[in-house]
């Protein structure tokens, strides 16, 4: 009789044992998928660099994330990490980054809260920085807008204005309004 | 005793003449200023680095200051901005020296400020004006005058075109009235220089000449021929009371 109940009260050990197994979350699965339910979205990608061509077939932008989920309902990719980078003529580049964004229907990235755009030569430092906040950039015309503060920070020079459209292929930055600049004055001149 | 002496001497000396001059501190006290730029909108051509500031731009510096429709900066192949443009219809441009207790007014179509020289090229429509202690003042209407800024007490003035106008008040009175073609006046020892179909009017008359020069601290003045101007003097009888 005891016996009997001792066998009866390891199976129930073993099976609690085998369930707690089965339910036991996993350690190692990346936690931002758990995060998202399959609902959410039909495919994601994972350190993801996507290239864009113009007519002629030359490279003209690449956006790079380090994980993009893209959702099927609302036609839009959420972004995380995003970095767009366009070449320069000086065979420099502008490198526009955030720490989230958005992909609307493949032409229009939208990076969210702050963003850092670097004008960087090849083996140099950065020259030119801008800073600002909630960026569009139209991957199709190659223009980058906000209507946000925006801050030109250059060793010569540092500018603040509200308000900014960059076009990539002309290199030009506008400043919108209520536009503030100081020169440094190099001492030895 | 001869080494005290020798010390002495040395000190004297450099108190004496010291190695930079007020003027000269002041100067470049200016240059090293940081320069700061005010308006609606703004462009940066990252090709070239030139910057536009449009619609309501000033430009102020220590003393300078700036009113323009557009303020355009170039730059040095080191990346230091050389210097900026003021466009507009017309540009303003005042500086106040303190040194001096004198005030310039500028006034044209396009002003170009050349940062290193601290040096002016005022084009189209320009006018300068150089007040000091509001009772002796310069003023000169031109095509194109150039500025230069050798200290706040030594200015080097250089002028050209038609119509070229200069006008010399001392204690708020006409000292000197003329026109010319050319045209070189320094603020620091008060010497004028004009050229090329010079007109002037004096107490004596209206003087045609050459070469015209003047000295407003010591009132000597000096007329000669050119090749196609011969001295002519031009006088009006005095109504009778």
């Amino acid at each position: 009789m005891n016996r009997l109940k001792l066998n009866r009260w390891l199976i129930s050990l073993l099976a609690i044992i085998m369930l707690g197994l089965v339910f036991w979350p996993d350690d190692y699965a990346p936690s931002n998928q758990e995060n998202v339910s399959s609902s959410e979205f039909d495919y994601f990608m994972e350190d993801v660099v996507i290239h864009q061509f113009n007519s002629n077939g030359e490279p003209t932008n690449k956006l790079i994330a380090k994980r993009m989920e893209h959702s099927i309902e609302q036609s839009t990719s959420k972004l995380s990490n995003p970095k767009i980078v366009y070449g320069k003529s000086d065979s420099g580049e502008w490198q526009i980054s955030s720490e989230k964004g958005e992909l609307l229907d493949g032409k229009i990235v939208k990076l969210i809260n702050q963003v850092n755009i670097e004008d960087r030569l090849i083996n140099k430092q950065t020259e030119t920085s801008i800073t600002t906040k909630n960026l569009s950039i139209d991957l199709e015309k190659n223009i980058a807008f906000t209507e946000n503060l925006v801050s030109i920070k250059n060793p010569h020079f540092q500018t603040k204005g509200t308000g900014m459209e960059i076009n990539f292929d002309q290199e030009i930055i506008q400043l919108k309004s209520n536009v503030k600049t100081e020169i440094y004055q190099n001492k030895a001149n | 005793m001869s080494r005290v002496f020798l010390y002495l001497l040395f000190f004297s000396l450099l108190i004496s003449n010291p190695l930079f001059s007020s003027e000269e501190l002041n100067n470049d006290n200016q240059k090293s200023q940081n320069i700061t730029l005010n308006s609606d909108s703004f462009d940066l051509d990252g090709k070239t680095g030139i910057f536009k500031h449009c619609g309501n731009a000033t430009l102020t510096q220590l003393g300078l200051s700036i009113v323009a429709n557009c303020l355009t900066g170039k730059k040095l192949k080191d990346g230091n901005y050389e210097f900026i443009v003021a466009q507009g219809n017309p540009a303003q441009l005042t500086q106040t020296s303190q040194v001096k207790n004198e005030t310039l007014n500028v006034s044209a179509n396009i002003i170009e400020y050349i940062i290193p020289n601290q040096q002016f090229n005022i084009i189209e429509n320009a006018a300068l004006k150089i007040v000091s202690d509001k009772r002796d003042s310069i003023e000169i209407t031109a095509n194109k005058i150039q500025l230069d800024n050798k200290s706040p007490e030594n200015r080097d003035i250089t002028a050209t075109g038609k119509p070229l106008r200069i006008e010399l008040l001392e204690l708020g009175k006409t000292d000197l009235k003329a026109e010319a073609k050319k045209l070189h006046f320094n603020t620091q020892n008060s010497d004028l220089e004009l050229s090329d179909d010079v007109v002037a009017h004096l107490e004596l008359g209206q003087i045609s000449a050459g070469i015209f020069k003047y000295n407003s601290k010591t009132k000597i003045s000096s007329f000669k021929k050119s090749d196609d101007q011969q001295v002519e003097i031009i006088q009006k009888k005095k109504e009778q009371k």
